[in-house]
């Protein structure tokens, strides 16, 4: 049978160069969707050689939205390869603390100014409508309460590292330097109207998802396993706690799997099409055993959430969408109780004595080998090392959110092509579609470049044998380009 | 009394380990010493080191005169550029890109006033791969743009509106 290839290249209000895929049947029928993605690769390697003890300052500069993320995975690796199994409680705090704000921060960025304008005026209005610009003319203060969250977390995470980037905190074996008084004050002081912006926009996402039912029931509608951490009693755990996997019916396919096993539960695949690789769940194998990470999963296989708002957002989300929750847009929801959770959390460690303490470091016996595991704003984070007998880096293999849902992006721009595209036509309002569905995922895909001169958005439909049927592109000024 | 100098955030952003694209990070550190060298006579001047551009960033725009934002261009032919920025009538972004003139409208948006005066200087890169140095056309490039934006930071002391006009000062090697 004769595949047509319908390109998407690359996607906008997404991070990077993506481009999408689409294998159609001469019936017209999207048979596979591909998800083009230039990745961190190389990134590996970068890190080969160096120092063990670098490593947390130098993975920063994976991702220029959630270097925290990546710095905190690297500390927790490198606190076993220093023999440190458990922190000083006020190291661990200052940990939490770092981790909760970079949360906060990547989620209030996303939903604002990448997902809002989708829910506030809806999937399928008028694409020129359909932005921040007209949030921000139409819902002024919802905008600005974006900004000014992400600017609150911005505000934890210099405080504890000391710069906007490059700073210091994580060390091997704990934190470089406690909270001061005067840099909590400020901090203490906002936090309340914080947590209240992010307990009503929790409710707004409920209500916008709640008006338009059956469209977000139905929109990419796929089903899948999900991965994350929980704590020791199930509970949300963003920075410590060990594996849960749930399958798609909502058994519990593992529980308490030790991070430091991680590739006993899970191994990657390599596809010749792109550059990411596509991570399964061994006990399932390659085909059936894609799986999802990030807000959604970790909603769905956790038990409970440790602060009361959140908690209460959980079971008001687990009532109205069922365990576990699979349509893609409900990351957008999940995203949101998340955010409260780390609101009140940061408002909890704020108001805790032990940020103030001196009492920072830990030591023990050099191991040559180090995993650390993470939530990140978008999923489960792996970072492995390994190191020789001169502290040098000999093995990194880092697994990121994004590589984990890649499979299931896949599927979801599938779905989303098979309900909206005629097999014919490439039409903006496809790419829109295509768009609503990848950045439910939140995927990050540039990982930190960002130079001037990019981010043209264009849409190719091409025959199996490379001939171009449609072409479709989003100028920078807004405009589309169609040429047949 | 002689006025103030105009207050000025230079907004310079970028990733060390990406090749050319560390441009903003290299003449941020030439631009700290050399301001470390005689604190007061740049007491007027805030430098804003960053990944990238993001939302929060106008809260900093908020309380200067002026505005200037330091980034690596792909285009390592277009040497070295330096043009005013106006709001874009469109807020391109998403959570990893933010231009400079999504930023000014965002401002715009968000404070109900117009921004301050705000130039961008462009440099031009031809690698960004994952390495730590820069090519040999960023190097040269770099050298042009450090001794630029002191001249325009001696213009921009006595008036915010005094760093037009655009030029392209170096073509690439």
């Amino acid at each position: 049978m004769n595949d047509k290839q319908i390109v998407i290249e690359p996607v906008s209000r997404v991070e990077g160069h993506g481009k999408v895929t689409l294998l159609v049947n001469d019936a017209g029928v999207v048979t596979q969707a591909r998800l083009h993605i230039v990745e961190f690769r190389g990134f590996e390697k970068f890190i080969q050689g160096r120092p063990y003890w670098e490593l947390p300052m130098v993975v920063q500069r994976l991702c220029g939205i959630c270097p925290v993320s990546h710095h905190l995975a690297a500390g927790k690796a490198i606190d076993m390869i220093a023999g440190v199994d458990q922190l000083s409680a006020p190291a661990l705090k200052l940990r939490r603390l770092m981790h909760f704000a970079q949360v906060l921060q990547s989620h209030a960025l996303h939903f604002f100014h990448l997902a809002s304008p989708d829910m506030l005026f809806g999937f399928q209005s008028p694409i020129e409508q359909r932005n921040i610009v007209a949030v921000i003319r139409q819902y002024p203060d919802i905008a600005i309460k974006g900004v000014k969250i992400r600017k609150f977390g911005q505000q934890v995470l210099e405080a504890i590292s000391g710069k906007r980037i490059h700073g210091m905190a994580a060390m091997p074996g704990g934190m470089n330097a406690p909270l001061t008084h005067d840099k909590i004050l400020p901090l203490a002081n906002s936090v309340a109207d914080i947590t209240d912006w992010c307990e009503q926009t929790v409710q707004l996402v409920q209500t916008l998802t709640e008006q338009n039912a059956d469209f977000h029931r139905q929109f990419g509608e796929i089903t899948s396993p999900f991965l994350g951490l929980t704590g020791p009693q199930g509970e949300l755990e963003l920075y410590d706690g060990n594996l849960r996997v749930m399958t798609a019916d909502g058994t519990l396919l593992q529980d308490q799997f030790p991070c430091t096993r991680y590739f006993d539960l899970i191994q990657e695949q390599v596809k010749s099409w792109s550059y990411m690789k596509f991570p399964f769940l061994i006990q399932q194998g390659p085909e059936q055993g894609w799986y999802r990470v990030g807000p959604l999963a970790r909603i769905n296989i956790c038990d409970q959430i440790t602060t009361p708002r959140a908690e209460q957002a959980r079971q008001v989300f687990k009532q109205q969408n069922g365990t576990p929750a699979q349509s893609p847009l409900l990351f957008h929801w999940a995203r949101m109780i998340e955010a409260l959770h780390c609101a009140e959390a940061i408002a909890e460690l704020l108001q805790d004595a032990d940020i103030l303490s001196d009492d920072l470091q830990r030591s023990g016996n050099k191991r040559h080998e180090g995993i650390g595991v993470i939530e990140a704003p978008r999923g489960t984070l792996f970072h492995h090392y390994k190191i020789d007998d001169e502290d040098r880096v000999t093995m990194a293999n880092l697994i990121v959110s994004t590589t984990s849902n890649n499979q299931a992006m896949n599927e979801t721009i599938r779905s989303v092509a098979r309900q909206h595209l005629d097999g014919k036509q490439l039409t903006p309002e496809l790419l829109n579609l295509v768009e609503v569905a990848v950045r439910a995922y939140d995927p990050c895909l540039s990982c930190a470049t960002h130079a001037v001169g990019q981010m043209p958005l264009q849409l190719d439909l091409q025959h199996e044998s490379g001939a171009l049927i449609d072409h479709l592109q989003r100028n920078s000024d807004g405009s589309i380009t169609h040429a047949h | 009394m002689a006025p103030s100098p105009t207050r000025i955030s230079i907004f310079l952003f970028g990733n060390e380990a990406r090749g050319d694209d560390a441009l903003g990070e290299h003449l941020h550190a030439m631009l700290q010493e050399t301001f470390a060298a005689d604190p007061a006579a740049y007491a007027h001047i805030q430098l804003i080191l960053d990944f990238q551009l993001a939302p929060e960033h106008i809260f900093d725009l908020k309380s200067t005169d002026c505005g200037i934002f330091v980034d690596a261009h792909t285009d390592a032919d277009s040497g070295v550029q330096w043009q005013r920025v106006q709001p874009g009538s469109q807020l391109h972004f998403s959570s990893h890109y933010l231009p400079a003139e999504s930023l000014l409208f965002l401002y715009e948006s968000t404070f109900g006033e117009p921004p301050p005066p705000c130039y961008l200087l462009s440099l031009g890169g031809e690698s960004f791969e994952l390495e730590q140095t820069l090519s040999a056309t960023a190097q040269q490039h770099l050298a042009v743009a450090f001794k630029l934006i002191q001249e325009k930071l001696a213009l921009l002391a006595q008036s915010p509106d005094s760093g037009a006009p655009a030029s392209r000062i170096a073509e690439s090697g």
